[in-house]
């Protein structure tokens, strides 16, 4: 019970964080909620701050009691001509 | 050039200190063989060390070799997948040709694994094998091979990510895809390694460079040489071996029975210098691309769990050899490995100018403070060599201060049989004419432990006398040395020099064949 209560934190600081991070239209048009351990969003493919940005997310989380999610058809951007994201 | 021969340094006493001896011991690590935290994790960039010299190959002397190794400690019989490299990381040599601690060239490797997912028909079936080779291997890309490596070369100019880049590409015919020889499994899979190896050796065009170069990616032996089991525990070996100035090479080296992988180049030296500058900075990073998901349904293929993606993430570096394993404090290693010279004077200055393994040696060998450690403040013997250069050796004109490997292209190679194991020091002690060693870029035959041995205890000190010959500083004189001249004779037992040690091959890649998985 502890341990969901917790897991149900970290899912909502996760999801408060994501929207921060992932963007959306504003105050008026926030972005749907996501559980980074449910899948990997749409932003992660579409740029390396996005990726690193779910990333982080993600390695916040670390479930004991959960299995992974698929990758099918996930392909993150590479690109070679740019400096890291910070991460903290 | 000028060089300083000082009197009282051609005749050193044979005297042996103690400490000094046991100094050597617990100094002398592998160069840089798994050496922080971090990168112990990811062996496939570990960078173990990495030579710049000139071409000591007869014919060869305008151009300059690199050689950046990779991969420590492969046991030759580590089948069935061998040591191939990480297809998911960037290895770099990069060039700094004015002195600002910034790349100027960026030489970027990339790996790609091929399986061709050879199959045997069984009972009627087409089932994979699940070996990398299903047959002997004489030639490049041989139909038997099942995991065929290549390699592609970017050459960058300017800023490693967005600079302008090019493709490094063969003389004959013009692709950019190289191919890299398998391991040496052994004299059945690969009866003549070395003439199968040396298909590999490729003669290429640089984007931007009018002179033919080289390059080489394949596993060799190990060229460092060290007495590294001893030295972990505890310097458990016997005084009066260690003791004894003739006893140089008294022990075998540990890791001689194990093989790297190099990434190499030989560039002509018009090719890496910039103006009238004839000292170039070098120095060897390998990086992650800065994410990665593990799929828990891998695709076939090879090496298929990882989903890398993001930005290129530096993890390994490496100029001259020992700086991140005894120089640099235990936490500040992996952030070494990610951070670039620009940066060292505000990142890692201190433990240059207040280095505390000469202390850690007083603490380790129970003797009072001082007994060891050179009193000169700041260092400035230390600083010279890590961080500038020696002035008119290896210094740029115009020289940020930042840890690399400088060369100054304007001293001719020496040939292999006269060169002195103990680079400019050695040259100092001999009177002689090889300027062309450590800390003057690295050669494979330079027992850099040895010269670091020296340089830590104060020999450096001894050296520059007291009219500052060397510039090291005016307080960095012989009465700064606890050690006197017995600084000079510190050795770790093994020596880097002895034939059965130091590569003996003269040509490009200048690094031994590797050692079969088997016989």
């Amino acid at each position: 019970m502890k341990r969901n209560k917790h897991r149900g934190l970290a899912l909502a600081a996760a999801t408060l964080a994501l929207a921060g991070c992932f963007g959306g239209g504003g105050d008026d048009d926030p972005p749907a909620a996501q559980d980074p351990l449910a899948g990997v969003p749409e932003s992660a493919n579409q740029s390396s701050a996005g990726f690193i940005g779910y990333l982080k997310l993600l390695v916040a989380l670390k479930p004991d009691n959960a299995e992974p999610f698929a990758l099918d058809g996930f392909n993150p951007p590479r690109p070679d001509n740019t400096e890291p994201e910070p991460v903290f | 050039m000028k060089t300083h021969k000082l009197p009282a340094l051609r005749a050193l006493p044979m005297a042996v200190a103690l400490l000094a001896v046991g100094a050597a011991m617990i100094t002398a690590q592998a160069s840089s063989h798994r050496e922080g935290p971090f990168i112990t994790t990811v062996p496939k960039v570990d960078a173990t060390d990495f030579y710049m010299f000139k071409s000591y190959e007869a014919g060869r002397s305008e151009y300059v070799t690199l050689i950046a190794n990779y991969l420590p400690l492969q046991d030759p019989y580590g089948g069935p997948n061998y040591f191939s490299l990480d297809p998911n990381a960037l290895y770099e040599i990069h060039i700094d040709n004015n002195g600002d601690a910034k790349e100027d060239l960026t030489f970027q490797f990339r790996v790609r694994n091929n399986l061709k997912s050879i199959t045997l028909p069984i009972d009627g079936k087409d089932v994979a094998i699940p070996l990398i080779q299903a047959g002997q291997v004489t030639a490049p890309n041989a139909a038997t091979l099942n995991v065929n490596e290549q390699f592609t070369v970017d050459i960058v100019r300017g800023d490693r990510r967005s600079g302008t880049r090019g493709a490094v590409t063969k003389a004959a015919g013009g692709s950019a895809t190289f191919d890299k020889p398998v391991d040496n499994i052994g004299t059945k899979t690969i009866p003549d390694y070395p003439g199968y190896a040396d298909q590999h050796i490729h003669t290429v065009n640089i984007p931007g460079c009018n002179m033919p170069a080289k390059v080489f990616v394949g596993q060799r032996k190990d060229p460092f040489a060290v007495n590294l089991g001893t030295i972990f525990d505890l310097v458990n070996a016997p005084a009066s071996v260690l003791l004894d100035p003739a006893a140089k090479n008294a022990v075998a080296n540990t890791i001689g029975d194990k093989n790297v992988t190099t990434l190499s180049l030989e560039v002509h030296q018009s090719c890496l210098t910039a103006g009238s500058e004839t000292v170039i900075g070098g120095w060897t990073t390998a990086s992650l691309r800065q994410g990665a998901l593990i799929n828990p349904n891998p695709a076939k293929g090879h090496q298929t769990n990882a989903v890398a993606g993001g930005t290129w993430a530096q993890v390994s570096r490496l100029g001259q050899p020992l700086v991140n394993e005894v120089v640099i404090g235990l936490p500040d290693k992996d952030r070494f490995n990610a951070s670039k010279p620009s940066g060292d004077a505000n990142n890692f200055l201190t433990y240059v100018t207040n280095p505390t393994l000469p202390r850690l040696l007083e603490i380790a060998l129970g003797t009072p403070a001082g007994a060891i450690a050179p009193t000169n403040s700041g260092r400035g013997d230390l600083v010279t060599v890590f961080l500038t250069g020696i002035a008119g050796v290896n210094k740029p004109a115009n020289v940020v201060a930042s840890e690399m490997l400088r060369l100054n292209t304007a001293i001719p190679p020496v040939a292999l049989a006269s060169q002195n194991r103990l680079g400019i020091v050695g040259n100092v002690l001999a009177g002689g004419s090889d300027n062309a060693g450590f800390p003057n870029g690295r050669r494979p035959k330079d027992d850099v432990v040895d010269i670091a041995l020296v340089a830590m205890v104060g020999g450096l000190c001894m050296a520059n006398g007291t009219t500052n010959a060397f510039g090291f500083g005016a307080n960095c004189t012989p009465s700064a040395v606890p050690l006197g001249s017995a600084s000079f004779n510190i050795h770790d037992a093994v020596d880097q020099a002895a034939p059965e040690n130091a590569p003996q091959r003269v040509t490009f890649p200048y690094l031994s064949h590797p050692l079969p998985g088997a016989n």
